[in-house]
């Protein structure tokens, strides 16, 4: 019985634990969508309908300084986040909507980059231009500052 | 102006706008796009009249080709088209971003309605392979001045993330002569040019979005060398809207134009309304599906619409569309349409891309 007993307490404390550690890569996974830029520039944030503007292609001014949007393609997901809960379009209506723009107004696509180096790289050597990504993926870059979360998970 | 000459122009055209879009400057500090828009056309047309001008077969072919540039607050715009029926500069703006405006000079496309607009030359953008007539180019049998050169201002107001946008041109509009000719920035001391006025107000229900309502209103003094005429004096006016969904958009319009044709032996005043709506329906990425009737009210013996014998006041039509291997269309369109001395149909065939 005592042996059981012990079985019993291990058990127990092992779900404990596992839980915890559920419980901790849970909160790991848990994504943020964040708005970022080079530590150089002299933005400190922006609102989530200037971001809109922006990325839409409409020219953006503030502090003198013309705004650079940057499109992330290093994460598919990331993309379809920011066009869903931002931009409020599809990545085909965004698209026709971009060139339509460009073509009327003589306004220009955001550049895109699928390398999340090369991003960063870009991001760093314009101070005035700006990009989106997750959390995880800014913690692995270095001289790139958030302004903001454009989107959070807060299910898990 | 002769041939030649018009060519070296278009030339020298070509250069200054790739100069622009590929100069230091603009590898620097200034963004800018560079696009061409190709396109291949086959016309099919059954039960012309005997007596028609048109052709049974015919081909299209040719390239537009357009630039952007930007330097800090500055902005450049052309576009070129060299196509086998006309080689032209079709827009030639610099501008200015002003707060939320864009102030341009030059030769821009004039903000008539909507569809003007929205499309031109590089028929890509379009799901159909023809415009609606009312707004078909000076070129092509239009009625009305299609592009202006002079002034253009634009924007969007925001208010409780809605958008009021307008736009107010002034500028030169075109001359008639054996069809209107709007001013040639190559050569713009030819012909006889006076001032046209457009304003258009639109209203966003989502700012930037492309669902949008809109009316207008332009006046034109058109200088006349045809028929015994001196001038027309013309007003449009009218409505439009704009709705898209995933799927879904629907585009529609209504023109009211009046026309005061000054003659050497008199003044006589006609009018008439025109309107088009086209909706497009897409199953998926690739396809669309689409239809347009076009119809004009008050047009029997209208002495404006009668300087134009092939113009369609009446059509109705539809066609798909296939988008494939990454910015390549291929479309097919059927038509049924009526001109003034004319009913014949049309089956026409093209392929559009953008580089």
């Amino acid at each position: 019985m005592r042996m059981k007993e012990g079985n019993l307490r291990n058990l127990f404390l092992c779900l404990c634990l596992s839980l915890i550690c559920i419980s901790s890569t849970a909160q790991t996974t848990q994504r943020s969508l964040l708005l970022v830029c080079s530590d150089n520039a002299n933005l400190e944030s922006l609102s989530h309908a200037d971001v809109r503007k922006l990325f839409l292609g409409v020219p953006l001014i503030v502090d003198q300084v013309r705004l650079k949007p940057i499109l992330n393609a290093s994460d598919p997901l990331a993309t379809d986040v920011f066009l869903q809960k931002v931009i409020f379009m599809s990545r085909r209506q965004y698209e026709r909507q971009l060139l339509s723009r460009v073509f009327r107004l003589g306004d220009q696509r955001p550049p895109e980059y699928e390398d999340i180096d090369l991003l960063a790289k870009a991001l760093l050597d314009t101070p005035d231009s700006l990009s989106y990504m997750w959390s995880e993926q800014l913690e692995h870059l270095t001289g790139l500052k958030s302004l903001g979360i454009l989107w959070s998970d807060s299910k898990n | 102006m002769n041939r030649d000459h018009h060519r070296v122009g278009l030339l020298y055209s070509l250069i200054v706008i790739t100069s622009i879009v590929y100069s230091p400057i603009s590898l620097g500090d200034a963004t800018g796009e560079f696009l061409l828009f190709p396109h291949i056309g086959a016309i099919f047309r059954s039960d012309l009249a005997d007596d028609s001008l048109l052709d049974s077969v015919d081909y299209t072919y040719g390239v537009d080709i357009f630039a952007t540039s930007s330097y800090q607050n500055f902005l450049f715009l052309g576009e070129l088209l060299l196509a086998k029926q006309e080689q032209d500069i079709e827009r030639l703006q610099l501008g200015s971003i002003v707060g939320d405006s864009k102030v341009w000079l030059g030769r821009f496309h004039n903000p008539v309605g909507y569809w003007n607009t929205q499309f031109h030359h590089g028929s890509f953008l379009e799901s159909s392979i023809s415009r609606p007539s009312i707004v078909e180019f000076e070129d092509d049998n239009g009625l009305l001045p299609i592009h202006l050169t002079g002034l253009l201002i634009e924007g969007v107001i925001e208010h409780d993330k809605q958008g009021l946008g307008y736009a107010l041109a002034v500028g030169a509009g075109p001359e008639l002569s054996d069809e209107l000719k709007a001013l040639d920035v190559l050569d713009p001391g030819s012909g006889s040019h006076d001032l046209s006025l457009t304003l258009n107000l639109y209203h966003e229900p989502v700012l930037y979005a492309p669902t949008r309502y809109g009316l207008f209103i332009n006046h034109t003094e058109i200088p006349a060398t045809r028929n015994g005429l001196d001038e027309i004096r013309q007003i449009s006016a009218g409505v439009y809207g704009n709705w898209e969904s995933q799927r879904w958009r629907l585009t529609g319009s209504t023109f009211y134009l009046r026309n005061r044709l000054q003659q050497l032996n008199g003044v006589l005043t006609d009018n008439f309304i025109s309107s088009y709506f086209q909706a497009d329906f897409k199953p998926d990425d690739q396809w669309t599906i689409f239809g347009r009737v076009e119809w004009t009210v008050d047009d029997e013996n209208d002495a404006y619409l009668e300087l134009f014998p092939q113009h369609i006041h009446d059509r109705i039509l539809g066609g798909v569309r296939l988008d494939a291997f990454d910015r390549h269309a291929f479309k097919l369109e059927i038509s049924g349409n009526r001109t003034q001395e004319d009913n014949f149909g049309q089956f026409m065939l093209q392929w559009d891309a953008m580089f």
